[in-house]
């Protein structure tokens, strides 16, 4: 009755008729749990719950407005922690493709001036720094393309399965296809290694181009 | 040979803090010899030998490197000329950290796309020549102050230069260590390398290995042995 792929959401519902549940729970016919009541005008979901509430003292009247907000409540505390999840993770690579774009540290200054003292070109160092950049740049995003692979498929999400599987308690079963989409990793591809190789190159052309006798000053 | 002509370099040309490093200076250093200048600290030593080097161009005045002008030629030429001719030692040694004292020596020729199993070769030759062999594979902040200095000796010879040119090559070594240098540079020498050295130690410029000594003193040259 309910597909494979609901079971995120449908794993702890069983769906039976109403006379199957009195039968199988002993409730009689003239009681219930709960009730849904349609009311056609809008304008009078208020005032009919509030009437609900004083003819039965005991009852709780829940608006659609109100259940929807609560859902909206509950899952958006969880897009949040995933938001605050990545944006950590995006601040780390600014910060750090940042630190590199800014300026080179004094080492790696006087690392290019001997360089360039003991006969290497501008070329030939700006070309050193792109193959750097490159390497390290390349080495962190396939590392971090399989190790994510490997989070989700090998172990299944277990960093982020109880956020994102919900409050439930019976977890399904929670087995996912091995898939790689190529379109989002070669945006990654694009908003990571590109702009972390340029960022590179430009402070390492800034140095590049000192007078080689600066290292004999 | 090297023809310096009535060299004049400024630096900070036109701003409050101009100086003057060099000021008219004309000489001549022959090929197979030692040449050492001295004079005091500011007297013009390493901003000569920077532009006999070709690190960077006189503000007036050329220089020639066998009857060829170098001073005008521009910057990727300079930097063909320094690569092939000369072989630079400096102060501070100025070796790469972080990287082995054969990768070190081998650094000068990546440039020129030698293949990586010929230039080891003659990388490891040039440090088993200064009983390096067994530190080849030392990163650099591993080695003594001899080691370091035979280091950058060796990567000053790895693109067989005609010249090599050092910067106050004693300054960081002790007398037993300077004396050793002094005799490296004395077997250089022997194998038809000219030497040209800034110093102001006397266990440089009195030694038997120095052909030629020129002194500068504020820009200028003021006089010295040898030659010339």
């Amino acid at each position: 009755m309910l597909s494979d792929e609901s079971q995120l959401l449908t794993s702890d519902l069983i769906l039976m008729s109403e006379a199957d549940y009195r039968d199988f729970s002993g409730i009689p016919a003239d009681q219930a749990t709960d009730l849904a009541l349609r009311v056609l005008n809008p304008n009078e979901y208020a005032t009919i719950a509030e009437k609900i509430t004083r003819i039965f003292p005991d009852s709780r009247p829940i608006l659609r407005s109100e259940i929807l907000r609560t859902y909206d409540a509950v899952f958006g505390w969880r897009s949040g922690l995933m938001i605050v999840i990545f944006s950590g993770a995006a601040l780390a690579f600014v910060i750090f493709a940042w630190d590199k774009a800014t300026g080179l540290s004094a080492e790696e200054r006087r690392e290019i001036g001997i360089l360039k003292a003991i006969g290497w070109e501008t070329s030939d160092i700006l070309m050193l720094k792109f193959w750097e950049g490159c390497v390290v740049s390349l080495s962190a995003f396939l590392v971090g393309v399989m190790l994510a692979y490997a989070h989700v498929f090998l172990w299944k999400s277990s960093l982020f399965a109880p956020v994102l599987m919900g409050w439930s308690t019976l977890y399904p079963d929670f087995r996912l296809t091995p898939y790689l989409d190529f379109g989002q990793l070669s945006t990654l591809f694009f908003l990571t290694v590109v702009p972390y190789t340029v960022s590179t190159i430009v402070p390492s052309w800034r140095a590049a181009v000192i007078d080689p006798d600066a290292v004999m000053r | 040979m090297i023809e310096v002509r009535d060299i004049k370099k400024v630096f900070n040309s036109g701003r409050p803090n101009q100086f003057t490093a060099l000021d008219g200076v004309t000489l001549e250093i022959l090929p197979h010899e030692t040449t050492v200048l001295k004079g005091p600290s500011g007297s013009g030593k390493t901003t000569l030998l920077a532009l006999i080097g070709c690190m960077s161009r006189p503000t007036s005045g050329r220089i020639f490197l066998n009857q060829r002008e170098i001073s005008s030629l521009p910057e990727r030429f300079l930097t063909g000329i320094r690569r092939t001719s000369f072989g630079f030692v400096f102060q501070q040694f100025n070796l790469i950290k972080g990287i082995s004292a054969l990768e070190n020596v081998m650094a000068p020729a990546y440039p020129t796309g030698e293949k990586y199993a010929a230039l080891r070769a003659r990388a490891l030759a040039l440090l088993e020549m200064f009983n390096l062999d067994q530190r080849a594979d030392a990163k650099v902040e591993w080695l003594s102050g001899g080691e370091a200095q035979r280091v950058a000796i060796a990567r000053a010879l790895i693109n067989n230069p005609s010249a090599i040119i050092a910067d106050e090559p004693t300054a960081h070594l002790d007398t037993t260590l300077a004396h050793e240098f002094i005799a490296l540079m004395g077997e250089l020498k022997g194998r038809g390398t000219t030497i040209i050295m800034a110093s102001h130690d006397p266990i440089v410029y009195d030694s038997e290995l120095a052909d030629r000594v020129i002194e500068l003193r504020d820009g200028r040259l003021v006089g010295g042995k040898g030659g010339g």
